[in-house]
């Protein structure tokens, strides 16, 4: 069970806030790094616009420009909705999150409990690992015909695969986090002869909840990149199916604001874990 | 009064069996501690003081032989002891005030949140701990933790206490300080105390009888030696006192006697 990787995986690349050298002339590394960031926006934005006039790409991609006013077409009026196939860009965000936390939520129902049962017991853990070891890296999406098949309703196959994407990575930091408790930790709570339901709520609980969000986080993430790739397949509403949509009116310059804006939304999921995450968390 | 001991520690051995191999880590020890008897456990690494510890804790079980504790067979843990654990053992998440407090919520069932909580702060009182009652262990010293663990044991007013070498992890000047305010702790009310340790001054300064432990395999006791040096004690003039200088040299030459053996 690979915890440390994943943690990097959910804490994402970070930069080391600062180094004795960088301060030397008076412009603080952050104010530096903003500048690079907007320097390589912008040199990077104009090579493309050169690149797209000087026709060297396909006609198919469009110049930054182009994506720019489409962009500011798409989010100027996000909600509106004129039936089922015409719909704002928002309203495809939306059923997407709603969707991805559905199934998120209800694997955390299901993965939080059942992690804690398996990771009291020594036997258990043993039993399950090799099940979870299997299906932890089969793709979620293997799993959306056997929803189809299952439910037989587009709608409840897209929680199920989120469901399936989510459930991993929680029951796998719950059992670790149950087993890796400190027996002193447990010892104390024998000495003291507080029962079982104590000892859960008291001990277990507040020991393994960072552990456990950590797991949260990281299946948030995943879920919201399963969510494009299985929304193109199964298709109605949501910005995977308009990405798919929007190829098939061949219009790249509304793929990449959709592109862009998925990325915002992701941040926007994993910060909130992340506030949680430091709530939780405690000093050895 | 009863003479009775309190604590029937009754031809006890423990043997372990890692990867198909038995050892007999203790060989038939055999005590009987009284009550309001301070005793110390002192012996070579690795000997078995703490396993003969956690078996009078019933966090395990003897191979053979039997722990009697007022009358009463140890099966298992039980709030008739309290442990203070070498490495403190707090809840990190869990302030000083409300590590306390989960002890007593765990013991008292009864009894209503301000008795207990009476109870808490006037231990934290005790040792000295009402500045800090807010704080969690991450942010307190190591001696403070310890500190915190000793009033938790004596909070849930048990009929022994356990103590595993409780000032084992701290600087030589801390350990003092704490030495002597458990001597004072002690004198208060002279509960019954078993504790490990690896300093000879320290089992001096606090026991009434100190149990020396030989080496293992099959770990037996050496010897109980009376401490007769009259309460209360203090560190600094202990250093002087001839009985004391008699003491220690004895019992530095049977410990280095064993790890040699
Ligand atoms: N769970 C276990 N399984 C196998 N052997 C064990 C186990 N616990 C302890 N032992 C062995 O029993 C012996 C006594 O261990 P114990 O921890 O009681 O020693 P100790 O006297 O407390 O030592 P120290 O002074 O270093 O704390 C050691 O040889 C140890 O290796
Ligand atoms: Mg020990």
């Amino acid at each position: 069970m690979s915890v440390s990787t994943s943690k990097t995986m959910a804490g994402g690349v970070g930069l080391p806030d600062k180094t004795a050298s960088a301060n030397r002339r008076s412009m603080s590394v952050n104010t530096k790094a903003f500048l690079l960031f907007l320097l390589i926006l912008i040199s990077g934005g104009a090579i493309w616009e050169l690149v797209v006039s000087l026709r060297l790409l396909s006609p198919l991609i469009p110049a930054p420009s182009l994506i720019l006013s489409q962009g500011f077409e798409l989010i100027r009026d996000p909600f509106y909705s004129n039936g089922v196939n015409d719909a704002g860009i928002g309203i495809h965000l939306l059923a997407s999150v709603q969707r991805v936390l559905t199934g998120f939520l209800l694997a955390a129902a299901a993965a939080v409990p059942l992690g804690f049962m398996i990771g009291m017991s020594a036997v258990l853990s043993k039993a399950i690992d090799p099940f979870i070891q299997v299906m932890r890296p089969v793709s979620p999406l293997a799993w959306l015909p056997i929803g189809l098949a299952l439910f037989q309703s587009s709608e409840s196959t897209a929680i199920f695969v989120i469901f399936i994407s989510s459930i991993w990575p929680i029951l796998i930091n719950a059992i670790f986090g149950v087993r890796s408790i400190p027996r002193t930790y447990l010892n104390v709570a024998r000495t003291l002869e507080a029962n079982r339901w104590m000892i859960v709520r008291k001990v277990y609980l507040p020991a393994t909840l960072p552990q456990i969000v950590t797991g949260l986080r990281i299946s948030l993430g995943v879920a919201w990149l399963v969510i494009i790739a299985a929304e193109m397949l199964i298709g109605g509403r949501g910005i995977g199916y308009f990405v798919w949509n929007e190829w098939n009116n061949l219009d790249i310059a509304n793929i990449i604001v959709c592109i862009v804006l998925i990325g915002l939304v992701g941040i926007v999921l994993d910060r909130l874990l992340s506030l949680v995450e430091k709530r939780v968390k405690y000093e050895h | 009064m009863n003479t009775d001991p309190l604590l029937k520690i009754n031809r006890v051995t423990k043997s372990y069996k890692t990867r198909g191999k038995v050892f007999d880590a203790l060989d038939e020890i055999s005590l009987d501690i009284k009550e309001g008897e301070f005793i110390s456990l002192i012996g070579p690494s690795g000997c078995g003081k703490s396993t003969l510890l956690n078996m009078v804790a019933g966090l395990e079980d003897c191979s053979t032989g039997q722990i009697v504790l007022d009358g009463m067979k140890i099966e298992g843990p039980g709030v008739d002891r309290g442990m203070v654990f070498q490495s403190h053992a707090l809840y990190p998440w869990l302030t000083v005030f409300d590590n306390i407090m989960f002890a007593l919520d765990c013991v008292m069932k009864d009894a209503s949140k301000s008795e207990k909580e009476a109870l808490a702060n006037r231990y934290l009182d005790v040792v000295k701990l009402t500045a800090a009652k807010d704080k969690k262990p991450g942010e307190i010293s190591g001696g403070m933790k310890q500190r915190v663990g000793i009033a938790r044991a004596f909070a849930i007013n048990p009929k022994v206490l356990l103590l595993d070498e409780p000032f084992g992890a701290l600087d030589a000047l801390t350990r003092g300080e704490l030495q002597d305010e458990l001597e004072r702790i002690w004198e208060e009310d002279r509960r019954t105390v078993i504790m490990v340790t690896h300093d000879v001054d320290e089992a001096i300064l606090l026991s009434d009888r100190i149990v020396v432990m030989g080496h293992g395999p099959k770990a037996k006791v050496l010897d109980c030696i009376e401490v007769d040096i009259p309460r209360p004690r203090q560190k600094a003039e202990l250093m002087d006192d001839p009985r004391f200088t008699a003491l220690r040299k004895k019992l530095v030459g049977m410990l280095s006697d064993e790890s040699i053996a």
